[in-house]
């Protein structure tokens, strides 16, 4: 390796310590009779050590107090939000008010007039005979006359 | 970088502030200092911090538990960084100066330690501001943190030859300022 390539190792892998152990020898081997990288390397080191004694710090206990009074506040308001929403819910539900009674007394109503009809319409209501009972369904007669020309849609209806 | 114990996680994920604050305590250091690195400002750092921990909480509860939870919070923490720095370098304004760093300065010091300290600290912060931001990113994590190349790169998720050459442009980019500024002084 010829200079140019030591002082490219030199300003990253060699200095940061990411080089293999092969280059790392060849490096120092190269640094043992060459002035001009061993001072490259010599300002490298210098400079890092430059911006290593840049002190350290912890942030100030008030960061931190910030941080706990933010988020027990977003959690508060969170839970809050939840609760009123569910306490809204509750009040709509189970609090007893004129209109809601009123419809839910109406809806009941429509609700048993519906089901009855179905029930009445879906059970045979003429109790006679097992030929009655064909008779009314397929609307002939006992001869075999067709029941069904009534002139009017209001028998045919009630039958 | 030790990452924290998963059972904390899952404790801090579920509301337990106390839980939190363990992870604060962990990390709250190297974000601060990144967020000091990149800013060069502390009260744009101290709101950095306080930016990374709520956005963490909030996304604690997302979080997979099978990654790493520090290269998650630095993450966070270089972003935050440079849009603050962005931001701020907008307004022009809250600029770190020297009177500020030697005001800031722990009591307990020497008066010499102060000054030499402060002077270093002044010339380190003037040599990064002037650096390239995503340069100034990798260096402060590389040299004020001490973090590997994969590491950052896991952070940055840029590819390990991408730090190689922002390390190696940064510290000639360093060493061209501070030869223009020793030749600017006649030294």
């Amino acid at each position: 390796m010829g200079c140019k390539d030591i002082q490219e190792l030199l300003q990253a892998d060699y200095l940061d310590g990411e080089l293999g152990s092969v280059e790392e020898k060849a490096v120092r081997e190269h640094l043992l009779k060459c002035p001009a990288c061993r001072r490259l390397e010599a300002q490298l080191r210098t400079q890092r050590a430059f911006l290593q004694s840049a002190k350290k710090e912890a942030p100030p206990e008030r960061v931190w107090q910030n941080i706990r009074r933010a988020i027990t506040t977003e959690a508060t308001s969170r839970e809050s939000g939840i609760r009123s929403v569910l306490e809204r819910l509750r009040e709509l539900l189970l609090t007893s008010r004129p209109v809601f009674a009123v419809a839910t007394a109406l809806t009941a109503i429509i609700c048993i007039v519906v089901l009855a009809g179905a029930i009445i319409l879906n059970q045979p209501f003429y109790a006679g005979n097992g030929e009655d009972y064909l008779a009314v369904y397929t609307l002939n007669g006992e001869n075999g006359e067709s029941l069904s020309n009534f002139e009017t849609t209001l028998e045919e209806y009630f039958l | 970088m030790r990452d924290i114990d998963p059972d904390i996680l899952k404790r801090a994920a579920g509301g337990d502030i106390e839980a939190f604050e363990d992870i604060y305590r962990s990390f709250s250091g190297f974000v601060y200092n990144v967020a000091l690195g990149i800013t060069r400002d502390r009260a744009d750092a101290e709101e950095v911090t306080q930016d990374v921990f709520i956005k963490a909480y909030r996304g604690l509860k997302g979080f997979r538990f099978g990654s790493s939870f520090k290269t998650w919070v630095y993450r966070i923490a270089v972003n935050e960084a440079l849009n603050r720095y962005n931001r701020s370098k907008k307004e022009k304004s809250r600029r770190l100066d020297y009177d500020d760093s030697i005001e800031s300065q722990p009591a307990h010091r020497s008066g010499a330690e102060d000054m030499m300290q402060s002077d270093s600290e002044a010339i380190c912060s003037m040599l990064l501001e002037r650096l390239d931001q995503r340069q100034r990113a990798c260096l402060v994590l590389r040299e004020i943190e001490g973090l590997s190349y994969k590491e950052i790169a896991a952070v940055l998720r840029i590819p390990v030859n991408t730090i190689r050459s922002r390390l190696k442009r940064a510290r000639q980019a360093l060493f061209e300022k501070a030869r223009k500024e020793l030749t600017k002084d006649g030294l």
